[in-house]
């Protein structure tokens, strides 16, 4: 891994939406360049970059902001992002029915074939919630409005906003919890 | 002190796992934790909720960035895309342009003018016994017809060409050389029934025995259905 893909690494891994976003448009980038070639050269067309590119770069932020991604020396950030990219190309395949190319078939031993799905658990999680639940706190968390805003937007006053938004993360938490089991 | 109003206590928490708490608040709530089973449920529950909806944030974020940045890329692809249109669109008008304004040259126009004049000097110069009267004048009015479409006047050619075209004693390739300069000489008289007539009539005479361009028959074609258009 070079100095410029660990910086890339821990400005993925941050915090600060601003950061991230600007780390992600240049993972973008780069994941675009590798889908180009081997969708293209693998039975696939132009509107299937897209897809891979997305997939692939929520992937990749999901397998390091989990701590699945293991920063090697010598190994560049492109080859992790290229065997991802192959995986989810080969499945796309495999959707489709196509046969898969032996080079394409090959490269699967040494490609991330567990994927993270804390991130699922969580989406999942969230679901489950009213939705009122879910517009609340996306608001809060999603939008970055403070709770007098919430209060306005919602046409309530702020000491029932903020009940309504705890009371939300409560319910959020126990069904997390339920899932994980405590670890107190 | 561990705050007794509902609120204020969950606010408490969160100021607890966000750092807020100064030290000495942090040592009181953590004892409440180590003594109340129910506040460390739900301080736990909080915290969980919270740390899972930064996360969801961060996640947004993230797809609303890759989104963004794939869109971003696409009006140059819709440029590129849009050169290749353009420059189809003006292919297509600079052909259609060439069919319908450029002239239809019967490929052979100039062998025969050679020709009848060949035959029309011979006939001036040579013993009449080489061609017949009616072969004689058969080249003397042909030449004149294509003469008079050289020089612009369909209208004297088309004359000379529909008397021509009708002599029942003429050659396969004489009829539609005749045919084929009528044909064009209503194209340039603005004819374009009699031309479409005098074209099927060549489609249905057979074999093409007078040779004619395939871009020629095409942009006969298109004339006469342009001329149709534009009548």
């Amino acid at each position: 891994m070079t100095s410029q893909d660990l910086q890339l690494y821990e400005d993925l891994c941050s915090d600060d939406p601003r950061r991230l976003a600007a780390a992600i448009r240049l993972l973008t980038q780069r994941v675009r360049i590798i889908a180009r070639r081997m969708v293209l050269g693998n039975s696939g067309t132009r509107s299937d970059i897209d897809d891979v590119v997305q997939d692939t770069v929520v992937a990749v932020w999901q397998q390091m902001r989990s701590g699945s991604y293991e920063v090697r020396h010598g190994v560049p950030l492109d080859a992790y992002s290229a065997s991802i990219v192959r995986n989810k190309w080969l499945r796309t395949l495999q959707k489709r029915s196509v046969t898969v190319p032996d080079d394409l078939h090959d490269s699967r031993t040494d490609a991330v074939l567990t994927e993270h799905h804390g991130l699922s658990d969580l989406e999942e999680a969230m679901a489950r919630l009213g939705q009122a639940c879910q517009r609340l706190l996306k608001l809060f968390y999603w939008e970055g409005y403070s709770m007098e805003e919430i209060a306005h937007l919602l046409g309530i006053t702020m000491e029932a906003t903020k009940v309504r938004k705890y009371r939300c993360m409560l319910r959020l938490g126990e069904i997390l919890r339920k899932k994980t089991g405590p670890t107190e | 002190m561990r705050p007794t109003d509902q609120v204020q206590q969950w606010e408490w928490i969160e100021a607890y796992y966000q750092n807020k708490l100064p030290a000495a608040e942090r040592l009181v709530f953590e004892q409440e934790l180590a003594r109340d089973a129910e506040f460390r449920e739900t301080a736990l529950r909080l915290q969980t909720a919270d740390q899972a909806l930064r996360i969801l944030s961060l996640e947004n974020t993230v797809r609303k960035t890759v989104q963004h940045e794939l869109a971003h890329s696409r009006p140059f692809r819709r440029w590129r895309l849009g050169r290749v249109v353009a420059a189809g669109v003006v292919l297509i008008g600079l052909g259609l342009a060439y069919l319908t304004f450029d002239r239809v040259d019967l490929q052979i126009y100039r062998d025969d003018v050679t020709l009848t004049q060949r035959y029309r000097a011979s006939g001036d110069d040579l013993q009449e016994t080489d061609l017949t009267p009616r072969q004689r004048a058969f080249y003397r009015d042909f030449f004149d017809a294509q003469a008079f479409l050289a020089n612009g006047q369909p209208e004297m050619a088309i004359t000379n060409l529909e008397t021509l075209s009708r002599a029942d004693s003429l050659r396969p390739y004489f009829r539609q050389a005749v045919q084929w300069h009528l044909l064009n000489a209503y194209l340039l008289n603005n004819q374009p029934d009699n031309a479409d007539a005098t074209f099927q009539l060549l489609a249905q005479s057979g074999e093409p025995v007078y040779p004619v361009n395939r871009t020629d028959r095409w942009k006969v074609w298109w004339q006469i259905r342009w001329q149709k258009l534009a009548h």
